[in-house]
């Protein structure tokens, strides 16, 4: 009998309801959907039935560790959690990195599905493949931080790792966030709040199994071989010594910040300066940190020293930290940004989400369409960090005005009217985080996403980067990667990003080790070197980006069947069509015409139907999905 | 800054290294960034596997202070296997493989 290597073998089904556990066997699915989001959507779309809502006890709950999660491959590490999204009803995935998904696998298990509502608070105990559902009541009201204390002190010395959610999932706000190894998040989509739902405070999981691999020499001297590569790269250098924010100052000079609600794309200049990664190495980072068998060391160990959140202190700020409460919100005190970032992870919420409802919130009290006696007396003004930090704990408690923020942007300024729906920037009504004029490709796999609007299924960096026509044309088939203002050669190159995403999701490996990053990081060749050693299969490249292009595929018929998207939904929100950008480069905007056939040619290369995005029947068999064909 | 003396359980002198004198191995819990590296490298050399728990060495991250601790098993303790210093290794393969330099060996 063929041994499977790299998984732990078996998938955890878990009911909270019936209080019943049943196993079942990995390779069930991980011969064609390898593991993370590509096993969870195959499940959902066979098992979840249509006109679940996300808060439905029939609801599930997926937490895939990946296929080479705890073996050596750099950076695999990472959770790929799925549900339903409680934005858009449609798919819900959120990835996160840490500890946690490897010790799943030390425990036994490669993927666990929750389904059904525990009548009481409860956490998930997993401790060498005995799982048991404990009593959360002690910890409901917790922060995730205060309930990863209190567990690891109730469970001993011999330390598990932790996922939970705070007071946000369990009030089920909007943009409740999974945290993952306390200060990592699984942020968007709302996957907190289905946790909350379900009275599932948190999941705590020991292992002392372990992985094994197919070739574990010639596999070591591949990982050897790919980390020093990692590692010689100047970006990987860079993010060593400042995390993402070292970008930031970079986004703002091509403007492309979502200032004030999209409103601007450039932040001034001076304000932007002092939210740099200089000032915040200079002031404020102790040192780098990892997550699991990853060479890079993207996590910072921030420690605020002094004013009025002296004392503050915790692992990890994005850039996209800065996109949110920097250019979004307006606030130029990296203190109190950091301040605003650690506080989400305590209270569960995700950053993106949370300030996108504010700002919303601000742009309204800005044109007077919320004033003071709307938001419980606060004055919204951009820049105010003690008005925004209030507004987080609010949001969180679904505590006054923040109740109608829980609701996310879109569905509070139905709330609200008065022309506010025009402030609401969603796609596919989540809050939207990015600013996309200045650059097409990023642009459009933003909009695509089948998570509503994010740049982690697909959307290429590549517009930012130098690349010589002739490489990218090596690369990716077209001359244009590095060209920001062409939609020529754009579908193509977002398809290709698409593929890598879902495999690196799949095989739970952080896209920072990718080429993703920059040119001279891992190719999908490489990762398929690193799949073949590890499960003594024979994948050639192209066969490993068909399995990224396959769960692409279910991620779209996912979205159609459970939210009714159709090609209305991959149109980026009205601002970004009509408003140009501002500041250095300005009078930029997204072109609706055009935007429209680079959707013909989108659809096209994945044959796809043009008017309702669902997969055309060849496409399906293919792909092997034939079975979804209705 | 803590010194661990390296000594194979023979207290003989590597085999395979070049030099003949007695190693110690020099962990700088500072530079730790906890990435678990070493951890996988050593239940490899002692399995041909991966496993925190078939390691010789221990990384515990305390998380709410971002210190780091680095404990290098003894034989002392029956569920697992001591550092056997890589003796069919030129270097220890922790050492070999931590990307910051936390752990390293010196001939003393």
């Amino acid at each position: 009998m063929k041994k499977d290597f790299a998984i732990a073998g078996k998938i955890l089904n878990i009911d909270l309801s019936r209080r019943k556990v049943v196993e079942e066997a990995t390779p069930n699915y991980s011969d064609r959907f390898l593991g993370g989001l590509g096993i969870s959507l195959w499940k959902f779309l066979r098992e979840l039935p249509r006109g679940t809502s996300p808060f439905d006890p029939e609801n599930i709950i997926a937490f895939g560790a990946g296929l080479l999660g705890g073996t050596m491959a750099p950076g695999a590490c990472r959770v790929s959690i799925a549900s339903k999204n409680v934005f858009t009803g449609g798919l819900g995935s959120a990835n996160a990195g840490g500890f946690w998904a490897p010790e799943l696998k030390y425990a036994g298990f490669d993927h666990i599905f929750i389904r059904g509502k525990s009548e009481k608070p409860v956490y998930l105990l997993i401790d060498n493949g005995e799982v048991s559902l404990e009593d959360a009541s002690p910890l409901w009201g917790l922060t995730t931080w205060e309930t990863e204390e209190l567990l690891r002190k109730k469970l001993g010395k011999k330390e598990p790792q932790f996922l939970s959610i705070g007071p946000a999932g369990e009030n089920r706000v909007k943009a409740a966030a999974v945290i993952v190894s306390r200060s990592r998040a699984a942020a968007r989509c709302g996957l907190g709040a289905v946790m909350g739902s379900k009275h599932l405070k948190a999941i705590a999981v020991r292992g002392s199994g372990r992985v094994e691999v197919a070739d574990p020499a010639g596999f070591m001297e591949a990982c050897r071989e790919m980390s020093a590569r990692i590692l010689r790269t100047e970006v990987a250098q860079k993010i060593r010594n400042y995390g993402t924010p070292v970008s930031f100052v970079r986004w703002n000079s091509q403007s492309a910040l979502p200032t004030n609600n999209f409103q601007r794309t450039q932040m001034d200049l001076e304000k932007a300066e002092r939210i740099s990664h200089l000032a915040i190495k200079e002031n404020f980072i102790d040192k780098s940190f990892s997550c699991f068998s990853c060479p890079i060391h993207c996590s910072q160990f921030q420690k605020i020293k002094r004013g009025p959140h002296m004392g503050t202190e915790g692992e990890k700020i994005e850039c996209q930290t800065l996109w949110d409460f920097g250019a979004k919100l307006g606030i130029d005190d990296p203190s109190a940004i950091i301040k605003a970032s650690f506080l989400c992870a305590q209270l569960g919420l995700d950053i993106d989400n949370v300030s996108g409802a504010i700002s919303w919130a601000f742009e309204c009290f800005q044109r007077g369409i919320l004033t003071e006696k709307d938001t419980d007396g606060l004055s919204l003004r951009w820049g105010d960090s003690e008005v925004v930090l209030e507004l987080i704990r609010k949001t969180a408690y679904q505590e006054g005005f923040g109740g109608l923020l829980a609701k996310g942007s879109r569905e509070a300024s139905r709330v609200v009217g008065k022309g506010s729906e025009k402030y609401s920037i969603t796609v596919k009504g989540q809050e939207l985080a990015e600013e996309l004029r200045a650059f097409k490709a990023w642009a459009l796999g933003v909009t695509v996403a089948a998570r509503g609007g994010a740049h982690t299924m697909g959307a290429p960096l590549t517009e930012r980067m130098a690349i010589s026509e002739e490489l990218s044309q090596k690369l990716y088939g077209v001359s244009t990667a590095s060209n920001p203002d062409t939609y020529e050669g754009k579908a193509k190159l977002v398809a290709y990003y698409e593929r890598l995403h879902a495999v690196l999701d799949a095989l739970g490996m952080c896209f920072f080790t990718s080429n993703w990053m920059g040119p001279e990081l891992l190719s999908p060749g490489d990762y398929a070197v690193l799949y073949n050693l590890a499960t003594g299969e024979n994948l050639s490249e192209s066969d490993l980006m068909m399995i990224g292009e396959r769960i692409h595929n279910l991620g779209k018929i996912f979205n159609v069947r459970h939210a009714d998207f159709g090609r209305k939904d991959d149109y980026p929100p009205e601002r970004l069509l009509n408003e140009p950008t501002t500041g250095s480069q300005s009078g930029l905007r997204l072109d609706e015409k055009k935007w429209s056939n680079l959707l013909d040619e989108y659809y096209d290369l994945h044959g796809w139907d043009r008017a309702s995005g669902f997969p055309k029947k060849e496409t399906l068999v293919k792909l092997g999905l034939l079975e979804l064909n209705s | 800054m803590s010194k661990v003396e390296l000594k194979t359980r023979e207290n003989r002198p590597y085999p395979n290294r070049e030099t003949t004198k007695v190693l110690k191995l020099r962990t700088i819990p500072e530079k730790c960034a906890a990435c678990g590296i070493c951890e996988l490298a050593c239940s490899y050399h002692h399995a041909k596997s991966f496993s925190r728990s078939l390691s010789s060495i221990e990384i515990h991250k305390l998380e709410s202070t971002g210190k780091v601790q680095i404990l290098i098993l003894e034989a002392k303790d029956p569920l697992r296997k001591a550092c056997d210093r890589c003796e069919d290794e030129k270097i220890p393969l922790c050492v070999k493989w931590c990307p910051v330099g936390a752990i390293t060996v010196e001939a003393d």
